[in-house]
């Protein structure tokens, strides 16, 4: 795995002069991510995920919200477009077969937000040029200001599923990303495991 | 003496009509005043159709043995059926004679007592009456109206098929009679104007005389105008002189040239109207050369009228010392040049300004001595077509132009000329034939042996160098046939044509012209001229079943000079559209002279010329364009911009659908460039910028020269648009090259635009120095070198550079000129045609490639280069420029270097601030090259509704984002973020793809 990490936005361009690495190595595919919402307490405005391939022809794959977790509160119904199933406490589950797959909550901030992610896909990820992204952003009350971030995307913690690589970045020093290892993943991965069978069978039956 | 009466009619006119009518006939005193052929027919008042005669001498006339004769309209005369009426008696002077004639049944009154009756019906309406005074026969269906017997003849009604004058009377009806004017004494010897249609009104014996005005018939002399005699023969000639109305009564020499000539044996006239006659006689003395001699006869008037004749007598020498094939001899200068010949024989074969030809009709077995030749008279000829003459004169050699003629070959004249004309009307020597049948033109070799002026060096072969060939026939009457058109009619009236379709001429093209080649300028070409005869306007390929005139020389050529207008037949000549045109992958580029363009030229100029471009051309992406004058065109000031040149053509373009094309040019300094006065003309480039690019340099000037200097990206030009060396002697009086950069499809493209200096100077083909120096080529060479090595700095810097050498270079494909230039690594496209296609001009019928597009070694081996000569102009009377343009295509796609790369996408996330889509895509260069910047990813197909939010620029319609770093080495890996607008969240599916080059 080739892992690309930001501590903070970028804005333009990036070169990266540097030996393309051949990688086959077992990729850690869950993760833990935190934020720190400290300077958001009590405030209310939206967590935000999406799931988005470059385009529908990516390489399927899915992402599990699991163990949310931190002191906010979810206020009323989410919004949800595209492929998404599960709700927020409970396990969320987004996969990339539509162009936009999205989650938007109301909360009303704590102190943090902690959750696990876990993703799956045709495993390890294909090598492919269209890749998959995932991500959390923070919105204001205005549902339309991002928080947290001045990255052009909006979003805090970012995720890159392709050429079999999977790699993150943060745009924000709030925002923690941590593999989770094994064997603690494997329980979460037995859970994962079962939000796939469900992808899969409802492509199956589309 | 025999004056008529004057009194009531006093008209000059009439006085005039009267002589006339008494001059017509035998005895023109009586007339038919007045005739009626409705006597008692319906409506009419008096019974009888009647004629009434009219006398208008101051003698009574007698009618004996006279009589009237009736016809038809359409019938005969005869004498049965009461169609002749005799008459008797006399006609008092001034007095009428009424002849009553047929009664019909209706009618109230009765004639006037007639003095004569008949029994004739005559149509109401139409009909002949002829009055003769003898009587025996029928008036003849072919006897003339003015047969001695005849007295007076009226047709009447518009069906009569005989009158006198422009035609009868009008139509006459059962109530009106045709009535003479002026009393009857109105007779112009016209039957429609001297009668008018009225009331019957009959006169007779006992009616009022009239009298008419009186006239004094004028001395009528009868002399021949020449007379043509032997020398040492003399002879005499009888004139005659005589007066209608009176007795000439003296006849005398009033003036003579030479007293050799004589009047003698006068005898006045015997009786009124009778001839007088006299002899001259011209003494056996009398010199040769041209007299004359006036002749004076006057009458027996009280005041005595007399007349005169002036005859020119020609006295012809006895023997000829000299043919014309004597002084055309077999040479381009007459043996007898600046010598005296006499009674040089000819019959006059076609007739100028100040001169004329003749030629002789007996000529000898050697085709190399012309049998034809000019005579110089300055005025113009006497003579006529046919006229048979002797001329003595002096020999002489004009060379046309004068001082500015000296390369002309001479024309052999008899100047000083007198001339006798022996006879008139004869045929005309059969001419002879130029081609099959006749005489064949050389058809490769115009001379072959001089060393310099082919007067005075080399052989003279009439049979096989072009030029002795054609003046063995200078002079003479000569024939094409199958004439076909080579060139189309120029600005002199000449057509270059070849004889018998072109059989058996050099190579043909497609079109129907004929092409130079190194060892071949065509000397079977023949000038048709317009100096004797119109010629039309006619394009290459036109043909005419022949055409004939006598041959000329002038202006460095043999022309012929028709002697009537040759008919063409139009050949349908279209003008070509190219088949290139630039697209996506191509460039196109043209060469284009536009001969003097400036504002002030018509509308219909630019509009042609727009045409041409958009619609002939297909609107190329360059056009590198010759001959643009500045603002005032060839007004002689300090104006040289061209501006509102160049946006009047640009103007012309958009309004005929073509580009909004820009110009780039650099004025020269006035009056340095040469050509048209005034004009300033200079080469400039159009360009279409949408197309393609032009990157300006600052820095060029008239005087500056722009350099080839090194560039991040290569060679690239000090100046752009920049002169080359403008201030180098080769560019003197001529036009100075001009470089520009263009850009197309990442390619730098460096474009030199040229017109170098013209062929002026050049001895002629035909001329009088063989083989012809071409001075010109001297200062070509120059320029030519310093483009070369021009081009040579580019592919030093660049072996690959991509160069475009176009332009009216002046000069032809096997020139000395075009070989500097290859030498320089270039190639001529026109050298890719096949030879039959060669050609962006037509000068005096010859096909050649003036116009040149050449490309660097790099461009013809990589960019398929295709290549054109759009025939819109050369060849067509009706030109918008002497020139035809040429264009290229080139193919110079983008360089794509998507295989090189590894292209990943990331997905797109949505920012609910924005509402685009971001993410990014992942370039490295992992094929293992550097790659040449700059470099741009370009997003093809994307689908409807999305846009890319953060692209540089469309090509094509495609967006791009260029990547910002200047260097790509192997291993580089770039994250080119991505924004879309993407409002229906739709799969922003698309082919990356990633270019080299600069846009």
């Amino acid at each position: 795995m080739k892992s690309i990490r930001r501590d903070h936005a970028l804005a333009g361009f990036m070169l990266l002069i540097c030996a393309v690495l051949g990688s086959s190595a077992a990729l850690a595919q869950v993760f833990e991510v935190t934020v720190d919402t400290s300077a958001l307490a009590g405030t209310t405005g939206y967590v935000d995920f999406q799931l988005n391939p470059a385009d529908v022809s990516a390489p399927q794959a899915g992402a599990s919200i699991l163990d949310w977790a931190g002191n906010i509160t979810l206020l009323g119904a989410p919004m949800v477009e595209g492929n998404v199933t599960g709700t927020l406490p409970g396990t969320l589950q987004l996969a990339n077969s539509t162009a936009f797959n999205d989650y938007f909550h109301a909360v009303e901030f704590g102190d943090a937000i902690r959750f696990v992610v876990e993703f799956t896909g045709n495993s390890p990820f294909p090598v492919a040029s269209v890749g998959t992204s995932f991500a959390l952003a923070l919105y204001d009350a205005d549902a339309v200001s991002p928080l947290l971030s001045d990255d052009i995307s909006g979003s805090l913690v970012r995720f890159e599923l392709a050429l079999g690589e999977l790699s993150y970045e943060t745009f924000s020093p709030v925002a923690q990303v941590s593999a989770v290892p094994l064997p603690a993943a494997a329980w979460l991965l037995l859970t994962g495991l079962t939000g796939l069978i469900g992808v899969s069978r409802r492509r199956l039956h589309a | 003496m025999n004056k008529l009466q004057t009194g009531t009619l006093r008209c000059a006119v009439l006085s005039a009509l009267y002589l006339a009518a008494s001059m017509a006939h035998a005895d023109g005193a009586v007339s038919i005043s007045q005739l009626y052929g409705g006597g008692g027919n319906s409506g009419a008042t008096l019974r009888n159709d009647f004629v009434e005669l009219f006398n208008r001498s101051s003698s009574a006339v007698s009618l004996s043995g006279w009589c009237l004769q009736y016809a038809s309209s359409a019938g005969a005369f005869t004498l049965g059926n009461n169609q002749m009426t005799p008459l008797a008696g006399a006609i008092p002077p001034g007095g009428y004679y009424l002849v009553q004639l047929g009664q019909g049944s209706g009618g109230t009154q009765n004639l006037p007592s007639p003095d004569a009756a008949g029994l004739t019906l005559m149509s109401a309406t139409s009909g002949k009456l002829v009055l003769l005074n003898s009587c025996a026969t029928a008036f003849g269906s072919d006897e003339p109206l003015n047969a001695g017997r005849v007295v007076d003849f009226v047709g009447f009604g518009a069906a009569a098929s005989r009158f006198e004058g422009s035609g009868p009377t009008g139509n006459l009806a059962n109530a009106t009679a045709a009535i003479r004017a002026q009393s009857g004494c109105q007779d112009s010897d016209n039957n429609q104007a001297d009668f008018a249609v009225g009331n019957p009104a009959p006169r007779n014996s006992l009616s009022p005389p009239a009298q008419c005005e009186a006239v004094n018939a004028p001395v009528v002399t009868t002399c021949p105008a020449t007379i043509a005699l032997a020398a040492g023969a003399g002879g005499t000639r009888g004139i005659s002189a005589r007066d209608a109305d009176d007795l000439v009564i003296a006849g005398e020499i009033t003036a003579t040239t030479n007293p050799g000539i004589s009047l003698a044996a006068f005898v006045p006239a015997a009786a009124v109207g009778g001839a007088a006659s006299a002899t001259l006689n011209f003494a056996s003395a009398l010199p040769v050369g041209n007299h004359s001699v006036t002749v004076g006869f006057s009458n027996d008037d009280a005041t005595a009228q007399s007349a005169s004749c002036t005859i020119a007598v020609n006295v012809a020498p006895a023997s000829s010392n000299a043919r014309i094939r004597d002084i055309q001899g077999a040479a381009h200068l007459s043996p007898l040049s600046g010598q005296s010949v006499t009674g040089v024989p000819g019959v006059v074969t076609a007739r100028s300004s100040n001169g004329f030809y003749m030629q002789d009709t007996q000529p000898d077995a050697n085709p190399a001595t012309s049998e034809g030749i000019f005579v110089f008279t300055s005025a113009a000829p006497t003579v006529a077509l046919g006229d048979q003459v002797l001329v003595t004169g002096t020999v002489s050699e004009f060379r046309p132009g004068g001082s500015d003629g000296t390369t002309n070959l001479t024309t052999t004249e008899i100047v000083s000329a007198s001339i006798i004309v022996q006879s008139s009307g004869n045929a005309l020597p059969a001419p002879v034939i130029l081609g099959a049948g006749g005489r064949v033109p050389p058809s490769r070799i115009i001379d072959n042996d001089a060393a310099g002026s082919v007067e005075t060096s080399g052989t003279f072969d009439a049979s096989t160098d072009g030029i002795d060939f054609y003046e063995s026939l200078e002079g003479m009457r000569v024939q094409v046939n199958q004439v076909v058109a080579i060139g189309p009619t120029n600005d002199f009236g000449e057509i270059a044509v070849l004889a018998d379709h072109g059989e058996g001429a050099g190579l043909r093209t497609v079109r129907g012209g004929v092409v130079v080649r190194a060892d071949d300028f065509n000397p079977e070409r023949i000038i048709l001229d317009d100096l004797l005869a119109p010629t039309p306007d006619v394009n290459v390929g036109d043909t005419a079943p022949s055409a004939i005139g006598v041959l000329d020389y002038g202006f460095g050529n043999f022309k012929l000079n028709v002697t009537t207008p040759p008919v063409f037949a139009a050949n349908g000549l279209e003008r070509e559209t190219t088949e290139l045109s630039g697209d996506q992958d191509h460039v196109t580029l043209a060469s284009f002279n536009v001969e003097n363009l400036r504002p002030g030229d018509s509308a219909e100029k630019f509009t042609a010329l727009a045409r041409q471009i958009v619609a002939n051309l297909r609107a190329p992406d360059v056009v590198a364009v010759m001959e643009i004058q500045d603002n005032n065109g060839a007004s002689n000031d300090a104006v040289v911009d061209a501006s509102q040149t160049f946006q009047a053509l640009i103007a012309a373009i958009v309004s005929r659908g073509g580009p909004t094309y820009q110009f780039r040019q650099i004025n020269p300094l006035d009056d340095q460039d040469g050509g048209e006065p005034g004009g300033n003309i200079r080469v400039g480039f159009l360009f279409n910028p949408a197309r393609v690019g032009f990157i300006d340099r600052p820095g060029g000037t008239a005087t500056a020269s722009t350099t080839v200097v090194s560039g991040t990206n290569g060679p690239q030009l000090s100046a752009s648009p920049g002169r080359i060396d403008p201030t180098d002697a080769a560019f003197a009086s001529s036009r100075k090259p001009l470089a520009g950069e263009f850009l197309f499809n990442g390619h730098p493209l460096f474009v030199i635009a040229n017109h170098f200096n013209s062929k002026g100077g050049d001895q002629p083909l035909f001329g009088r120095f063989q083989p012809p120096r071409r001075s010109s080529e001297v200062q070509r060479a120059q320029q030519a070198s310093i483009v070369g090595n021009f081009v040579r700095s580019l592919r030093s810097a660049d072996q690959n550079a991509k160069v475009v050498v176009l332009g009216d270079l002046n000069d032809f494909q096997f020139s000395d000129t075009l070989s500097i230039l290859k030498s320089a690594g270039l190639v001529d496209l026109v050298e890719g045609l096949p030879e039959s296609e060669r050609y962006t001009y037509v000068f005096d019928g010859n096909s050649q490639a003036l116009d040149h597009i050449m490309v660097s070694e790099a461009l013809a081996n990589a960019a398929l280069p295709s290549y054109d000569v759009v025939h819109v102009n050369s060849e067509f009377a009706d030109q918008t420029s002497d020139h035809d343009p040429e264009v290229v295509a080139l193919r110079l796609p983008v360089n794509e270097v998507t295989a090189q790369l590894e292209l990943l996408r990331s997905g797109l996330v949505l920012n609910r601030a924005t509402q685009l889509f971001t993410g990014t895509v992942r370039v490295s260069n992992v094929g293992g090259q550097t790659l040449p910047a700059p470099v741009h990813l370009f997003f093809e197909g994307l689908p409807a509704g999305v846009t890319l939010a953060n692209g540089s620029g469309l090509r094509n319609g495609v967006p791009y984002i260029t990547l910002p770093a200047s260097v790509y080495p192997a291993g580089a890996v770039v994250q080119v973020p991505v924004q879309f607008n993407n409002p229906s969240r739709v799969s922003i599916s698309y082919v990356p793809r990633v270019y080299s080059g600069q846009f």
